[in-house]
């Protein structure tokens, strides 16, 4: 099983090489995600100000915004190399070898998710001792740790069926990119979930979008019982199930009628 | 000067053909920008869902300087931006740079035109089309002075985030690979959407100098709403004269620097 694993273990490995020979440009990168989301939170405490019934302080959302910092690369990356691979016809090369062509990318994307996880938690840490973050209680800690893998498996089957669709047209990044719109404006990490109105909320509730973000900043800051955080854990997994499904039926429905020409 | 007005309109006439030849290409571009407004329309409305008013900018205001914003920022995009990362992610990283030495025409005048995104040009319709609905539909206090006075603004913001986007872009003459300088201005611009004074002073001071983001729309938005002052408009001809000045330092001693030998 273990040797099955080593070819992606070389390509993680490889990308991520990649990713640390240009230090410089991968050190500006983190900036702009921090920039992009830490912005944020000046946004909605300015927001927060302007209302005089709000009941939430401005350590609450600064708290929420680093929070949503760690967890947004989980939800927010780009397939646009499964796009690539097969319209220019570089899927051939993964149909001739054993290495599994969606698991590649599999593995390649996570690897990068969690060295940028790792980066941003090195900069946030000194961040939450500075504002005096409690932490929540052990068993919230560990729920937390186990919404990132999901987190990461939902959004990679999703945006993966998106881009898989380059089988029948040449532009799904249309597609992939109206879901990545989609999830950074109910996921919560743009609009804490606070701010939404009740009704929203609820509706929010029956899509998967509310537990790529909010509910797992939700038990980090302990406005969540540990029933409800397995709850949300259960929904995300059932809706990520259901985008393994399509991911696989496209990629089935794909691959047979795949060409190999590129365009 | 029309020398250089030639080259540009001869530019622009094979992106344009360029664009015929690939239709479908600009009109997803265009349902990007339009999924994008979608997003920060919900944004804006979730904002002001308890209150009417945040620094003392109205609903309409605010989207009245997003779609002026958007409008500029796709501008910007078409005339130079996309002209400058190209710049950052071939010429410079590939020695491409060697034959624009050569030429007999400014350097930086022609990395700067090089390579316009003529597909925005469809966005760029949409949005000001927006932009005229705001107008006709709300009761905005514009007079014939606010237009002119707007429309100046604009001239000078334009040209100041021009200098800006060369400073950034410079950065590629110091690093290996700095891609995402770039993208970092751009992301910044998304701040532009919101209200400067809503920030903190030091951070409207950062928004005025080093992070230019208050020239992205925000001061020609209001001048156009009656509330421009001379300080404002005396704080944009400084910034227009200093962006100026250091922008053509940077691109000097980046181009003493460069190399040719590739990376």
């Amino acid at each position: 099983m273990l040797l099955k694993l080593l070819p992606y273990y070389y390509a993680t490995k490889n990308i991520l090489g990649v990713d640390l020979e240009y230090r410089f440009d991968f050190f500006l990168r983190s900036v702009k995600y921090i920039l992009s989301i830490g912005g944020m939170a000046l946004v909605w405490m300015a927001v927060n100000q302007a209302n005089p019934n709000s009941s939430i302080n401005n350590t609450d959302i600064v708290t929420y915004f680093l929070l949503a910092l760690l967890l947004y690369g989980f939800s927010n990356f780009h397939t646009a190399a499964i796009e690539t691979d097969i319209l220019y016809g570089d899927l051939s090369k993964f149909l001739s070898k054993p290495v599994s062509f969606l698991q590649f990318h599999f593995f390649t994307l996570g690897g990068e998710q969690v060295l940028d996880f790792l980066i941003k938690l090195i900069i946030c840490i000194p961040l939450f001792f500075w504002i005096n973050f409690q932490l929540p209680p052990l068993p919230n800690i560990i729920l937390f740790l186990l919404y990132l893998p999901l987190i990461f498996f939902f959004s990679f089957c999703t945006y993966a069926a998106c881009s898989l669709l380059s089988f029948w047209i040449s532009n799904s990044d249309s597609v992939r990119m109206t879901v990545l719109f989609l999830a950074r404006t109910f996921s919560g990490v743009l609009i804490p979930y606070a701010f939404f109105p009740e009704q929203v909320r609820t509706f929010l509730m029956y899509t998967p979008f509310p537990y790529l973000v909010a509910q797992p900043i939700a038990l980090m800051q302990n406005q969540i019982s540990i029933a409800a955080g397995i709850e949300g854990l259960g929904v995300l997994s059932i809706w990520s199930i259901i985008s393994l499904l399509i991911m696989w039926l496209l990629w089935k429905r794909g691959v047979d009628i795949y060409e190999g020409a590129g365009i | 000067m029309r020398h250089m007005l030639h080259i540009w309109l001869q530019v622009l006439a094979l992106s344009l053909k360029q664009l015929i030849g690939y239709r479908t290409q600009a009109i997803v571009r265009s349902l990007y920008v339009l999924m994008y407004g979608i997003m920060m329309f919900v944004i804006i409305q979730v904002m002001f869902i308890s209150t009417d008013q945040i620094s003392t900018w109205t609903k309409d205001e605010v989207l009245l300087l997003f779609s002026v914003v958007n409008c500029l920022g796709l501008l910007a995009f078409f005339l130079f931006h996309s002209s400058f990362e190209q710049f950052l992610n071939r010429s410079l990283r590939f020695g491409e740079l060697d034959l624009v030495l050569t030429k007999p025409i400014s350097t930086r005048f022609w990395v700067s035109i090089a390579k316009p995104d003529i597909s925005t040009i469809i966005s760029i319709l949409i949005m000001f089309l927006y932009f005229l609905f705001l107008l006709l539909t709300n009761s905005y206090q514009i007079t014939p002075q606010s237009i002119v006075s707007s429309g100046i603004i604009s001239l000078f913001s334009m040209f100041i985030v021009y200098n800006a986007t060369t400073i950034y872009a410079c950065s590629g003459f110091f690093a290996t690979q700095s891609r995402q300088s770039l993208e970092i201005l751009y992301k910044l611009s998304e701040y532009s959407q919101y209200p400067v004074t809503m920030f903190p002073y030091s951070v409207q001071i950062l928004a005025f100098t080093i992070l230019p983001t208050a020239f992205f729309g925000y001061l020609t938005t209001v001048f156009l709403l009656g509330k421009g002052t001379w300080q404002l408009f005396g704080i944009t001809i400084g910034m227009a004269i200093a962006s100026w000045y250091l922008s053509q330092y940077l691109w000097r001693v980046g181009l003493k620097r460069y190399e040719s030998a590739s990376r």
